[in-house]
């Protein structure tokens, strides 16, 4: 009877650390929770941080590969809007930027890496301690895998709402090893916070 | 009961942390469309030598070209042509040779992703000769790939001795 007790004990103890891990991680060896939800999304419980859709706009940012040797910038920045709603003064939010593809789709000759981003800037409006800065303020070269760069990051501030902007520039190293042909590489974005 | 409370916790820790992870991701799709380009940088043309007397005047013509063709229907060629005469008379001529058959010839020489073109001999002006075909998708090496074109002339001793010159336009496109 007193091992089963022991026992009983434990499971009560794993279950709750997996619930402190599901609301907000308190220390940083826990890993932080991927908070990219498609709708808005709420942890149960009170207390618990939530993050809005992650909006990317525009949709689609095109490059003419017309120079090669030279930088091609793209057709527009890309806009990244999300909310994060009852944060922590203190806890950190993180966009993360990636691609999942080693190459262009149906051009494999341009890889991945013909592609460089910086953060333009980076703004919150909400107040209550929150802030928002640009990670990398110089072209950096885009990572085939996710989550990729950490772009910008900031404050998640206080409970109260807070709406996060960060925009972002690519740009293309054009070349004369890529073959003519039009093709898509979808970039990934996935905001952490702890 | 040990291996059941066990068990019962594994479930409620994964149950926990299964709920905390939410994995969904906007997108950008950067959108490519990488252009037909071609360029060519033509080297140094020595000039013409013989080996012994009255054999032909031979000398080449190095050059570096750029390209990329579409991938599926695209092609390319770089080609030569003269646009004027040898300059001065009573020398070598395109079109009037001295003698029958005192041809400029020339042997073209390219490596990949060109396919080299025959050789031939140069009598007409404002004619493209080939030197080099390539098909769809092909792309050259960043620092470019490289061919060149052997020239060889008939040394008539009819010619007037003297320096005579003409010049060589190479053409290079890609679709």
């Amino acid at each position: 009877m007193r091992t089963c007790i022991l026992f009983a004990a434990m499971a009560a103890l794993m279950f709750a650390d997996g619930m402190v891990w599901a609301q907000r991680p308190i220390t940083s060896k826990h890993q932080p929770v991927l908070a990219v939800p498609s709708t808005r999304q709420e942890l149960p419980g009170n207390g618990f941080t939530a993050v809005s859709e992650l909006r990317a706009t525009p949709g689609t940012i095109s490059f003419t590969a017309n120079n090669p040797g030279s930088t091609i910038p793209g057709g527009s920045v890309a806009t990244l809007t999300w909310e994060i709603d009852r944060g922590t003064n203190g806890k950190t939010w993180t966009l993360m930027v990636g691609s999942g593809s080693p190459s262009f789709s149906g051009c494999t000759t341009v890889p991945v890496s013909a592609i460089s981003l910086k953060c333009v800037s980076a703004s919150v409006q909400g107040g209550g301690q929150s802030s928002a800065g640009c990670n990398m303020s110089n072209f950096t070269t885009l990572p085939n895998t996710l989550p990729g760069l950490p772009v910008a990051s900031g404050n998640e501030g206080n409970a109260s709402g807070h709406n996060f902007t960060v925009v972002l520039s690519y740009q293309l190293i054009d070349s004369w090893r890529y073959i003519a042909n039009t093709c898509p590489l979808n970039v990934s974005y996935t905001v952490i916070v702890q | 009961m040990k291996k059941t409370l066990m068990v019962a916790s594994l479930v409620m820790l994964g149950a926990a942390i299964s709920h905390a992870q939410i994995t969904s991701q906007p997108t950008t799709t950067l959108n490519l469309t990488v252009g037909n380009e071609a360029a060519i940088v033509v080297g140094t043309t020595n000039s013409f030598t013989t080996s012994t007397t009255f054999a032909a005047y031979i000398t080449s013509t190095p050059f570096t070209y750029y390209i990329r063709t579409s991938k599926s229907t695209g092609t390319g060629n770089i080609s030569v042509q003269f646009d004027n005469d040898w300059a001065a008379t009573g020398g070598p001529s395109i079109v009037a040779p001295l003698t029958s058959g005192d041809y400029l010839s020339y042997v073209n020489t390219v490596s990949n992703p060109g396919t080299v073109s025959a050789a031939g001999n140069v009598t007409a002006l404002a004619t493209a000769y080939p030197v080099a075909t390539f098909g769809a998708g092909a792309s050259s090496a960043i620092a470019g790939n490289t061919g060149s074109v052997a020239w060889s002339l008939v040394n008539d001793p009819k010619y007037a001795q003297g320096s005579y010159s003409v010049t060589a336009t190479f053409t290079i496109s890609a679709s």
